[in-house]
């Protein structure tokens, strides 16, 4: 995964100091809207849900870009905004559901079977399966890493969690999945 | 979609399975997703600062009484044309009324209703006197009263029983008048015979008498049970140490 920070400075300089700040966003938008859709989606599940939580999540982005202290890159402050929504859409469909954890998780893994292209015979389907097996901050730290491929120390950053736990915790959802796989 | 070498090793390290499946991505966005994304987001932005603002077409409120009162007179139309539109054989019914009410029901019912609703006779009011708060003073005061002549008089009942007695009553009257004081009363007292005594205490003692008595014995004085067997003036020699020894104190 390649970072471009100093393309980054360069655009919000653009939305801090010019007139067409419309111009900047968009650009903004486009360079991170496919990241950022799929890692809401693999969340998610469902493309409308991906897609409420991508706008708003980039509604917010629009709001908050302005007081953006450039503490942290660009692309690191866009993956917590966007890891946030998804979290806090989960939760608010637990709540408005009033179901436990383990019946989202079944949820989910509903939504994929639902799939037009689902294939329980096809490997990669049962990988999904296994993936939507785990809790929420496993399956982020196993997304971000196996499809995002993102270094621990981004991911550290990101999460606000320790590189040797996230290490841990990539570990065991690996494993977790590969057990699931083979009892299925 | 491949694994960069350094994400592939560490998966065969964990799970040599997993990093035999092929990286693939199963799901898809719609055809056009991501062009139209921007348009999209830049609307909902629009949105909601048109919200915060809250702006209503020019000339809104000017014609609104006019549009509103323009539907209502269209209503009865409209449903009935819906009616007929939708539901021919109910359109044909019409909306007849299937009940009926009793001959003039509608002619007589004011007068009906007026009947029931006669104005009722004043009720009489009855004035309360305001009461005054020395009748209750002096009621409690009369139960005071009452309560402290009775206790009085039963109190100096039962200090006055014994005295009432008519054999008893007489004999006091003479001793008050005899004795006047301490030592004529003791040598009143010692004229008097045994079996006067008894009597009098016979009719007279009762249980506190008789618990002052046994009080004012010295257990460790008395004589013990066998003295009586060996002397028969055991009793007599006690009684006689008894009273020296009261005359003493």
């Amino acid at each position: 995964m390649t970072v471009q920070p100093q393309d980054d400075k360069q655009l919000l300089y653009r939305f801090k100091n010019s007139d067409n700040k419309e111009a900047a966003f968009t650009e903004i938008v486009k360079k991170y809207q496919q990241k950022l859709y799929w890692h809401i989606r693999r969340m998610v599940i469902g493309h409308e849900d991906a897609n409420d939580v991508l706008q708003n999540m980039f509604i917010k982005v629009w709001k908050g870009l302005e007081n953006f202290r450039e503490d942290s890159q660009l692309y690191t402050w866009l993956y917590r905004i966007a890891t946030n929504e998804c979290l806090t859409f989960l939760e608010q469909q637990k709540k408005r559901s009033a179901v436990s954890l383990s019946d989202v998780e079944s949820g989910l893994s509903n939504k994929l079977k639902a799939d037009e292209n689902f294939d329980a015979n096809k490997l990669e389907w049962k990988l999904q399966l296994g993936i939507q097996q785990l809790p929420e901050k496993q399956r982020l730290v196993f997304n971000l890493r196996y499809y995002d491929e993102m270094p621990y120390e981004e991911m550290s950053r990101i999460l606000d969690t320790s590189e040797g736990a996230l290490k841990a915790s990539y570990h065991h959802a690996a494993k977790k999945i590969e057990e699931f796989i083979l009892n299925s | 979609m491949e694994f960069s070498t350094e994400i592939l090793d560490e998966l065969k390290s964990i799970s040599p399975l997993l990093a035999r499946i092929e990286k693939r991505n199963v799901f898809t966005a719609p055809e056009d997703y991501f062009d139209t994304l921007t348009i999209d987001i830049f609307k909902k932005i629009n949105f909601n600062s048109i919200e915060s603002g809250l702006t209503v077409p020019e000339g809104y409120f000017e014609g609104l009484s006019t549009s509103i009162l323009h539907k209502i007179k269209n209503l009865p139309e409209h449903a009935s044309t819906e009616l007929r539109d939708l539901f021919p054989m109910l359109y044909s019914i019409q909306n007849e009324n299937v009940f009926t009410v009793p001959p003039n029901y509608f002619k007589n019912l004011p007068d009906e209703i007026l009947n029931g609703i006669q104005p009722q006779p004043q009720t009489k009011v009855v004035v309360m006197k305001k009461r005054q708060s020395i009748f209750r003073y002096a009621a409690a005061a009369v139960i005071t009263a009452i309560i402290g002549v009775s206790s009085l008089l039963v109190f100096n009942k039962s200090q006055q029983v014994q005295v009432n007695q008519p054999e008893t009553s007489s004999f006091y009257k003479q001793a008050v008048s005899q004795f006047k004081n301490e030592q004529q009363i003791n040598q009143g007292i010692s004229t008097l015979s045994d079996d006067e005594i008894i009597k009098y205490l016979d009719k007279n003692s009762s249980d506190a008498d008789n618990d002052a008595i046994t009080t004012n014995i010295e257990e460790k004085g008395m004589p013990d049970p066998k003295d009586y067997l060996q002397d028969e003036k055991t009793l007599d020699t006690y009684l006689d140490n008894i009273g020296t020894k009261n005359t003493q104190n």
